[in-house]
């Protein structure tokens, strides 16, 4: 059977085999109707025409579907288009996260690495200034530039640093240390006015003081400064330097061949004693702190033979120190001895102010409590010191300082010897009104107060001091003081009979105690225990 | 149709640059075996080690044995030469002297041709060598006053190389060292605070490797 044209068109169309050409035509125009954009049927429209020998329809069909066939090529190319846009920027992204995140990746961890590797090291322990006591450094330095500022507007102010602590010391050194700092920086400024007006005088250099539980002074003519004629102002300003270079010298042979080398070449004159005496007592320290007491007796011998005042009583607090240190009680005994007879010898023949005798009575309190165990001495002569200061009518502020420092020692005394309380309320009321107080002191003062109340059962009282010290500590970023508890200590074991009282008392102690390595948060615990204690009595 | 740009080249110039980078940053991090070290400031503070003290100036480098000085310097002090703070000659090293209330003895370094130059610590046999080892760093530590170069804007008469080198030097003994700087009008003094109000004398060492 032979197909006739459209054959496969009237099947899909599902028409007879027999279907006419204008049937198939009409069928195709109406489905043209629904579809009309169709270019296969267009085209197949144009084809059925053509076998109807329409030409012209034919041709017009033809170019219908040649036109709806470009049209829709169009519309395909644009979808595909978007297509090809979609699929490149999803490329784009997956580029991107694909190239750069690794990128991204390596510098990040080139970035740690590199700042691990240049992080600075730490530096090491024992170069750390903090292991020097680093805030405190600060603090002085602080405080020096202040201080230096208000004495450059005020030259008549006079302050002293020497109680601040200091890590590097020992109690025991610190004690002993008073006369190196507290006493011999006030002996070089009170002697450029006393003694050299007594140098001035021409008498032959020779002590003038002489102990009478010693020997008459015999001083070899090389010892003394005898040498007429003024005092040379560059020598003195050239030794004031060359004192930075032996203070920091350890090597004591040194500065012993450097201090009479020295005085060779200058023929120390009268007139200059104060400067050679300077230069022996670094002899004598430095000596005493490498515990030679040959040297350190010859050295104070040779301070002695300068002649000058204001050295008298350096002498013989390192001359006790030493023998006391060699075991001869009899010698240390007749040195302290003669460092009274030094202090009254001043008190009565030299210009020296009230506020440096003072504090030689200071010292003597000290010297008695510290190698003699005698708290009466030690209680004496701070009483006198005290009186001294009370009975002066224009308070300066050097002297208001002294007072301070020496009715805290007092008051340390009267707890050791629990004095009545009158006496213990009057002192107390000074202290407290002073003004001179440090927040350092301050928790020494009390912490001194509430042993006090401890051991008169005044428990109510306690509880408020140490209330105060708690609260203090909270507020102190650090504690900074200077006070040898080695005599107080030693003495609780006679001043409280009472054991539960004694053991607080001396936790008390240990609180308070500067040079024990304690944290504040330590001391506040401390503090809370003893409280807790008090709360049970 | 729109023509779809290419990223072939602008992907091979970023991923060679950012290779070349990352070449550059690794090579540093294998090169840079430097240290630093996060000093505290200040990083002065006390010391209980004694200062021995030196001079650099002009790449060169002067011992100042203070005992000799002082006694010199004493000599001219009480012939009248050191009087109303007049310079003063103090026989060492070409060391002039000056002393005066504010500064104590200042040390005046205009000749420097007796010094010793820096590139004698490299000789074992050199005095500067020896000088350098014979501090004890149990109980002393080096202290340098260092011309620096600010004087007339070249570097010529600083004395910082001949410091830095002397420093390493010293470093590898375990010595400490500290220094100041100084120059014409500010220079080397020893002065004692206690009794010069602007004394500024305050030794120090830099905490060492």
């Amino acid at each position: 059977m032979s197909k006739t044209p459209f054959n496969q068109l009237k099947i899909n169309w599902s028409l007879a085999e027999d279907t006419s050409l204008d049937d198939l035509l009409a069928q195709a125009q109406n489905k043209l109707l629904s579809d009309p954009s169709n270019p296969e049927l267009v085209y197949n429209i144009a084809e059925i025409h053509r076998h109807l020998g329409n030409k012209d329809d034919a041709d017009a069909n033809y170019k219908e579907a040649i036109k709806l066939t470009h049209e829709r090529t169009k519309v395909r190319g644009e979808k595909l288009e978007k297509r090809l846009e979609k699929k490149r920027g999803s490329t784009r992204a997956k580029f991107l996260i694909l190239t750069f995140l690794p990128v991204i990746a390596g510098l990040l961890i080139a970035g740690g690495l590199w700042k691990a590797l240049a992080d600075p090291d730490p530096i090491p322990a024992e170069a750390n200034p903090e292991n020097f006591a680093f805030t405190q450094w600060l603090a002085k330095q602080q405080m020096v530039k202040i201080i230096t500022t208000l004495q450059k507007q005020n030259p008549e102010l006079s302050f002293d640093f020497s109680r601040q602590a200091s890590s590097k010391q020992s109690p025991m050194e610190f004690m002993q240390s008073l006369m190196q700092e507290d006493a011999i920086q006030r002996m070089k400024r009170e002697q450029q006015n006393a003694s050299t007006k007594k140098n001035d005088k021409g008498k032959d250099g020779r002590p003038e003081f002489q102990c009478s539980k010693e020997p008459a002074i015999s001083c070899p003519a090389s010892d003394i400064p005898s040498a007429a004629g003024e005092l040379r102002q560059e020598v003195v300003l050239l030794m004031e330097a060359y004192r930075s270079v032996l203070e920091n010298e350890q090597d004591c042979e040194k500065i012993e061949k450097s201090i009479e080398s020295i005085g060779e070449q200058l023929q120390w004159r009268k007139s200059e004693a104060r400067i050679k005496a300077d230069l022996e007592d670094f002899a004598m320290e430095c000596f005493y702190r490498q515990k030679n007491v040959e040297k350190t007796i010859e050295h104070a011998r040779k301070l002695q033979c300068t002649g000058d005042a204001g050295y008298i009583n350096s002498v013989y607090w390192y001359m006790t120190a030493i023998t006391h240190h060699a075991q001869d009680t009899a010698r240390a005994e007749a040195s302290y001895q003669c460092f009274q007879e030094a202090t009254d010898y001043i008190e009565k023949n030299t210009d020296f102010s009230p506020a440096y005798i003072a504090s030689r009575h200071r010292e003597s309190g000290a010297l008695a409590w510290l190698y003699f165990n005698d708290l009466d001495s030690a209680t004496n002569e701070l009483q006198k010191a005290r009186s001294l200061l009370k009975s002066i009518s224009k308070k300066t502020p050097s002297i208001l300082e002294v007072s301070g420092e020496i009715d805290l020692d007092l008051l340390e005394t009267y707890v050791t010897a629990n004095i009545d309380q009158d006496s213990f309320d009057e002192l107390l009321h000074d202290i407290n009104s002073s003004g001179r107080l440090t927040d350092g002191y301050k928790q020494i003062k009390d912490t001194l107060v509430t042993i006090y109340y401890l051991q008169n059962n005044k428990n109510d009282k306690a509880k408020i001091t140490l209330k105060n010290i708690t609260s203090r500590f909270k507020l102190m970023p650090e504690f900074i003081c200077g006070w040898d508890w080695g005599g107080f200590k030693r003495g609780l074991n006679d001043s409280i009979s009472d054991d539960s009282i004694r053991e607080q008392a001396i936790n008390m102690v240990d609180l308070a105690d500067c040079y024990i390595d304690s944290s504040i948060s330590q001391r506040i615990t401390q503090s809370n225990a003893v409280a807790k204690w008090l709360q049970g009595k | 149709m729109k023509n779809l740009i290419s990223l072939d080249s602008l992907t091979d110039i970023v991923s060679n640059s950012v290779g070349i980078l990352i070449i550059f940053a690794v090579i540093n991090l294998i090169h840079d075996d430097s240290k630093t070290y996060q000093l505290e400031i200040p990083i002065e503070h006390a010391t209980d080690l004694s200062p021995v003290f030196f001079i650099s100036k002009d790449d060169r480098l002067v011992h100042l044995d203070t005992d000799k000085l002082f006694a010199n310097a004493t000599l001219q002090a009480t012939s009248g030469a050191a009087a109303n703070k007049r310079l003063f000659p103090l026989d060492y090293s070409g060391l002039l002297g000056k002393i005066d209330r504010d500064n104590g003895i200042s040390f005046y370094a205009r000749d420097t041709t007796e010094w010793a130059a820096f590139q004698d610590l490299d000789k074992r046999q050199s005095n500067l060598r020896k000088t350098l080892d014979n501090i004890d760093p149990k109980k002393q530590y080096a202290y340098f006053f260092v011309y620096d170069s600010s004087e007339d804007g070249s570097g010529i008469g600083s004395g910082f190389e001949a410091f830095r080198k002397a420093r390493e030097y010293l470093k590898s003994h375990a010595i400490k060292t500290g220094w100041q700087p100084v120059n014409s009008e500010a220079p080397t003094n020893i002065c004692d605070k206690s009794f010069s109000p602007r004394c500024v004398y305050l030794p120090s060492y830099l905490g060492g490797k």
